[in-house]
């Protein structure tokens, strides 16, 4: 039994164990911001570069900014003056680069930290469902077309596994006449399946549909047909000798006494179901965060990379909470 | 009288790989008239329970026939209600549910309020009002055997199994359920066949004890008719000059000579109906005397 002083405990822990890793994260990919280093330049060399425009002072300012003797001679060699190159907006923009770098400049291209994500993230969230043309829409849309997808393949998979399970497991005959197929089908990774799907039905949509399909359809199968076998002899007996038919025997006694190993069956699926998603969608491409993850990729925008791999992590949780709370209704305590 | 519940040379056979047949009872006959209680006494292994299970229909025996009311019995069914040792009430459902999950595949015409009003009469009758709505694993022991016996007295069945109802209680709960099956039976006027182990439970509740002899090939060795006149009750049934004589009769059979009795079995099961004898041991007035002196 864990105490309410335990659960607070976890959660400050759990709180610790975050803190650290983001801040492990964040000086990781610190990148280290390079003092402007003053290049020295004597003072014969200075003579050298004062032109009409460009006074003793003005080198010495600019070599102070970090301008080498050799960019200092191109730009007394261009004839501006420090005013022109301050009103152009400094040297970069004359195409030199100083010895300091910017930090925003090099946290696009290093792998993002903390603060680069959150920003996107939040940037991504204020508006999830806008829609800017074929690689460029919101995580919401993103999602509904994940989920509609997953949605639409574990139902049906469920249609099929639940009776077909139960018909399994109440026949010995038939559970050993189908069970050498279903070994040999079941350790098929999904995305296998997928060029099949492909070929056969022409339909990217409808393909990953039936990759979610085949996927989810094993532990529902396997798990029905293993309660159903294993109801206790008690609960049938209760019901023969209530005269019950053979319909409301499955319905009435059967049925309830499977269904918390029926609902495990499904949160196992369920779970494959959103692995499979993101991989399939990752081939198929079009639209999904399966697809989203790769287009950044392909854009090396890995802060929206990473706020995706965030957000499938989130959802598949809801998910899997979701049958746990079906589980925990169904289930009862064997005496 | 008419016989209501018959075992004809029943027999039982269980076929172990590698090993001989292991016969448990063998050619066993009885005869019990409608509204009567029997008990069944006998060493563990001697097959009582596998009796109870061909009487309910959920096991076959190997040979012989058991008939309810002229009909062979030979699949479970309404007029044969059981109740378990081990309670066996779904786990799913409040105690009130298992009960009208009963009610309602008996009476198929009855009103959902009828099978409620049938269901909690019957579960107050057990005195278990207040415990109604709980699931089996939220009562203790005592309440989901007497949960069991609601469900099984509230389908009015003309016959009611009863293997050790009270095997896995403690004393205290035993007596008590124990006084309300007294009560139930008095109202109800069912005929019961229950298996026991407990000498005092067969004499207090029972109009005839089935002693059954040690397995391999047991039989009903011998037929004890308690006479001791009903209702009776557990503080006062030790009075009557038949307890002490019956209860020594009992003890001695199951001491000494439940394994005597065993005859060398006969080449196979089958054979003339040969019903057991019937004994119904006396007391005298004296000897209740000397009991109550020592």
């Amino acid at each position: 039994m864990t105490t309410l002083n335990d659960k607070l405990k976890a959660a400050l822990l759990s709180l610790l164990f975050l803190v650290l890793f983001l801040g492990f994260w964040f000086i990781v990919t610190k990148r280290p911001t390079v003092e402007t280093k003053a290049v020295v330049i004597e003072a014969s060399q200075v003579s050298e570069l004062t032109t009409e425009a460009l006074t003793a002072a003005d080198v010495t300012e600019l070599s102070g900014k970090g301008l080498t003797f050799d960019q200092l001679k191109q730009i007394s060699g261009m004839g501006v003056s420090l005013e022109d190159i301050n009103a152009a907006g400094g040297v970069e923009a004359f195409g030199f680069t100083t010895g300091g770098v910017a930090e925003e400049a090099t946290e696009t291209t290093g792998f993002p930290g903390p603060v680069l994500v959150w920003k996107e993230s939040w940037e991504m969230l204020k508006d999830p469902f806008y829609d800017k043309g074929t690689n460029d829409k919101g995580i919401g849309i993103q999602l509904k077309y994940s989920l509609m997808r997953v949605g639409i393949g574990f139902t049906l998979a469920v249609l099929v596994a639940v009776p077909l399970g139960f018909v399994i497991g109440m026949f010995p005959l038939i559970s050993m006449a189908l069970m050498p197929y279903i070994q040999i089908l079941k350790p098929i990774s999904p995305l296998a399946w997928l060029p099949v799907a492909l070929y056969v039905i022409k339909d990217s949509e409808s393909a990953s549909i039936f990759v979610i399909f085949i996927c989810s359809v094993w532990p529902m199968l396997i798990n029905t047909a293993f309660g159903v076998a294993s109801v206790k002899k008690d609960y049938l007996n209760i019901g023969n000798t209530l005269e019950l038919s053979k319909l409301e025997q499955a319905f009435r006694i059967i049925l309830p006494a499977t269904a918390p190993t029926i609902f495990t069956g499904m949160r196992i699926s369920i779970g494959i179901a959103w692995l499979v998603i993101v991989a399939a969608e990752m081939v198929i491409g079009g639209i999904g965060v399966g697809y989203y993850v790769w287009n950044e990729w392909n854009g090396l925008n890995l802060a929206a990379m990473l706020f995706a791999i965030v957000v499938i992590g989130v959802v598949g949780l809801i998910l899997d909470l979701m049958i746990a709370g079906l589980v925990k209704k169904f289930s009862y305590v064997e005496l | 009288m008419k016989s209501f519940l018959r075992g004809e040379l029943l027999t039982k056979t269980f076929k172990i790989p590698g090993k001989e047949d292991l016969t448990v009872f063998q050619d066993l006959s009885f005869d019990i008239k409608k509204g009567e209680f029997i008990c069944c006494i006998g060493h563990s292994g001697c097959g009582k329970s596998t009796v109870l299970n061909i009487l309910s229909g959920l096991d076959k025996a190997t040979s012989g026939v058991a008939l309810l009311n002229d009909k062979v019995i030979d699949k479970p069914g309404l007029s044969k209600a059981v109740v378990f040792q081990n309670h066996s009430l779904l786990p799913w459902m409040t105690a009130l549910k298992n009960v009208e999950f009963g009610v309602a595949a008996k009476h198929r015409d009855w009103s959902k309020k009828q099978v409620r009003e049938h269901s909690e009469n019957y579960l107050k009758m057990c005195s278990l009002e207040p415990a109604m709505h709980r699931k089996p694993s939220q009562l203790s022991g005592g309440m989901r055997q007497r949960v069991g016996l609601a469900r099984a007295f509230a389908l009015e069945s003309e016959l009611l199994l009863l293997d050790e109802p009270f095997g896995a209680l403690d004393a205290l709960t035993r007596g008590a359920i124990q006084d309300e099956l007294v009560n139930i039976c008095n109202q109800t006027e069912q005929t019961i066949f229950m298996i026991t182990h407990d000498v005092d439970e067969a004499i207090l509740l029972a109009d005839r004890i089935f002693l059954m002899s040690n397995g391999p090939y047991a039989t009903i060795a011998e037929i004890v008719k308690v006479d001791i006149p009903k209702p009776r009750e557990r503080a006062s049934i030790f009075k009557d000059k038949n307890y002490y004589a019956t209860r020594n009769h009992i003890i001695d059979f199951l001491v000494n000579r439940c394994s005597e009795v065993r005859e060398k079995p006969k080449a196979g099961a089958g054979g003339p109906i040969v019903m057991p004898p019937e004994v119904s041991p006396q007391g005298s007035e004296e000897s209740l005397e000397l009991a109550e002196q020592a």
